[in-house]
């Protein structure tokens, strides 16, 4: 695509209006919100200048979609949230500042569950999105709208946030990779803060090649985000795998799925790879850990929300009544729930059982983590336990929703990098996805893995 | 609310599996110990004008909000 705009052969304008055309089009409910035609004709004569003066790179002129949850100035920014449904941003966030310096074109904001806290984009607050592969079925979450975007062809690159799960589960089910980069290594500046020691902006795209292009425009240290960092890793391939033990035998994984990855793994040894089962015995207990730390975190981060300085606001008399009617009759079910769940274990009496305990186990699986990826290119393992379910299967049941997201929290809980790449389809074309876990900022192993299963599936 | 009391009953349920995880006493007593801090140095901060524009709305050099009581 990039070819052919430095060719000639094709303009930024038309390449936009044809993603836009299509996104306007589309009833998947991918985007929140598509831009109005002058803002984007704005960036498509920035991107153009940009080709007329030599000064282009490969993100110029691409059609790119920001999740919900990230800023970008003097545009509505809502979290797909009540709460926030008349916010607008004050600032870009910083990937949208180097995203707007490389020339891309930022054509809308993608539906998302509320607040990042979800798996399916059923907790929005503006419907659901649909799967682009069925749809009767979700397209994962919390970044949904964005995975659905990709998959669908509304867009080349959308980006999403990962806090457990929330770009390579959706990337999954629809089909596309999804990175979840270090911890640290992408600046949170400008992202609606979920779970602070979690949260991470990736890219979704449709082959790996994309996934690398625009992680490395956007990745970086940042003065506006403490947690940032500008390290990188390059240790060569061993071409050395792990798995978990106990991925297989006990009824947790779709048969169809399990056979997919079953012969991903001899095709990769086909390949020279080896692969061991290791003991990683924490591994399992990091749902848990997650859902103790991320509502804990969450109901520190939504306590901004309170009617007085961000987005709406109920009519009341009192100041505690403005806080309790604002956030009862604006925030979803699933917020309330977690907001609840992380006052509970952090609330005097509890806080050392749940919360302490939960950081404690939490250094213990990232130093397993850490000791196997001393021996091991990265830890594999299928991206979820099944491929997409239905639209309202599991939204009565959070705990049920929440074991979709068994494979993916630990890379959260250790702040390394992850990435999840198609493996394959069920017979109802369904896609799978298979999920490595790398060193921390080993971003360019992941990536080597990623094209060689491109190569190979 | 009572939708939401259940919810969260069978969410703690489900987190209380770590209770039975065991460790050291000490990794528990220590957890959150490991702080991170930054150098006691003077830096320089953004000017408060700069912070004042990035507020949604402002007036005469204070950030405006919505009036809370009438």
């Amino acid at each position: 695509m990039h070819n052919k705009l430095k060719n000639g052969e094709t303009t930024v304008a038309a390449l936009v209006a044809e993603y836009v055309d299509r996104a306007k089009a589309s009833d998947l409910n991918a985007f929140r919100e598509i831009f109005a035609d002058a803002d984007i004709a704005a960036q498509v004569a920035i991107a153009q200048n940009m080709f007329a003066d030599g000064t282009a790179t490969a993100m110029t002129g691409m059609p790119i979609a920001l999740k919900d949850n990230i800023l970008f100035a003097e545009h509505t920014v809502s979290g797909s949230s009540k709460i926030l449904e008349h916010y607008v941003a004050s600032y870009d966030a910083t990937v949208v500042t180097k995203m707007k310096a490389a020339g891309a074109v930022i054509i809308g904001r993608t539906n998302m569950d509320e607040f990042a806290m979800g798996s399916s984009t059923e907790n929005s607050a503006y419907g659901p999105s649909k799967n682009p592969h069925d749809t009767t079925k979700v397209p994962g979450g919390s970044s949904g709208g964005s995975a659905a975007a990709v998959a669908a062809g509304l867009c080349v690159v959308a980006f999403g946030s990962d806090t457990g799960g929330s770009i390579r589960q959706p990337g999954a089910f629809c089909g596309i990779v999804g990175l979840l980069p270090t911890y640290g290594s992408v600046s949170r500046h400008g992202l609606i803060a979920l779970g602070s020691s979690l949260d991470v902006i990736g890219p979704m795209a449709h082959t790996v090649a994309d996934a690398e292009a625009f992680y490395t425009a956007f990745k970086g240290q940042d003065q506006y985000d403490s947690t940032s960092v500008a390290e990188t890793s390059t240790r060569p391939l061993k071409k050395k795998l792990a798995m978990p033990k106990n991925i297989f035998g006990n009824g947790g994984l779709d048969p169809e799925l399990e056979k997919n990855f079953k012969d991903l793994l001899e095709k990769l040894k086909g390949e020279g790879y080896t692969i061991d089962e290791v003991d990683l015995p924490h591994f399992a207990d990091s749902l848990a850990v997650y859902y103790i730390l991320m509502p804990a975190e969450v109901s520190s981060n939504l306590a901004r929300l309170d009617g007085i300085r961000y987005g709406d606001r109920a009519a009341s008399t009192s100041i505690n009544d403005v806080y309790g009617d604002t956030r009862g009759a604006l925030f979803g079910i699933e917020t309330r729930r977690r907001i609840l769940v992380g006052t509970y274990v952090l609330s005097h009496g509890y806080y050392d059982a749940y919360y302490n305990k939960a950081i404690a186990l939490r250094a213990t699986i990232r130093a397993e983590l850490e000791n196997a990826l001393q021996q091991y290119d990265a830890i594999l393992t299928p991206t979820t336990p099944t491929p997409a379910f239905g639209i309202g299967e599991k939204v009565n049941d959070p705990v049920s929703m929440y074991l979709s997201d068994l494979f993916t929290v630990p890379a959260n809980i250790a702040q390394h990098p992850a990435i999840s790449i198609p493996s394959g389809k069920s017979t109802a074309g369904l896609p799978f996805g298979v999920q490595f876990i790398g060193p921390r900022f080993g971003e360019a192993v992941l990536f080597e893995l990623g094209k060689t299963i491109e190569n190979i599936r | 609310m009572a939708t939401v009391g259940k919810d969260i009953g069978a969410i703690l349920g489900f987190v209380d599996t770590i209770q039975t995880v065991q460790l050291g006493g000490d990794q528990v007593a220590d957890a959150g110990k490991n702080n991170v801090f930054r150098d006691d140095a003077v830096q320089a901060l953004p000017a408060s004008h700069d912070l004042i524009e990035a507020a949604p709305l402002h007036q005469d050099h204070f950030v405006k909000v919505p009036k809370v009581i009438e």
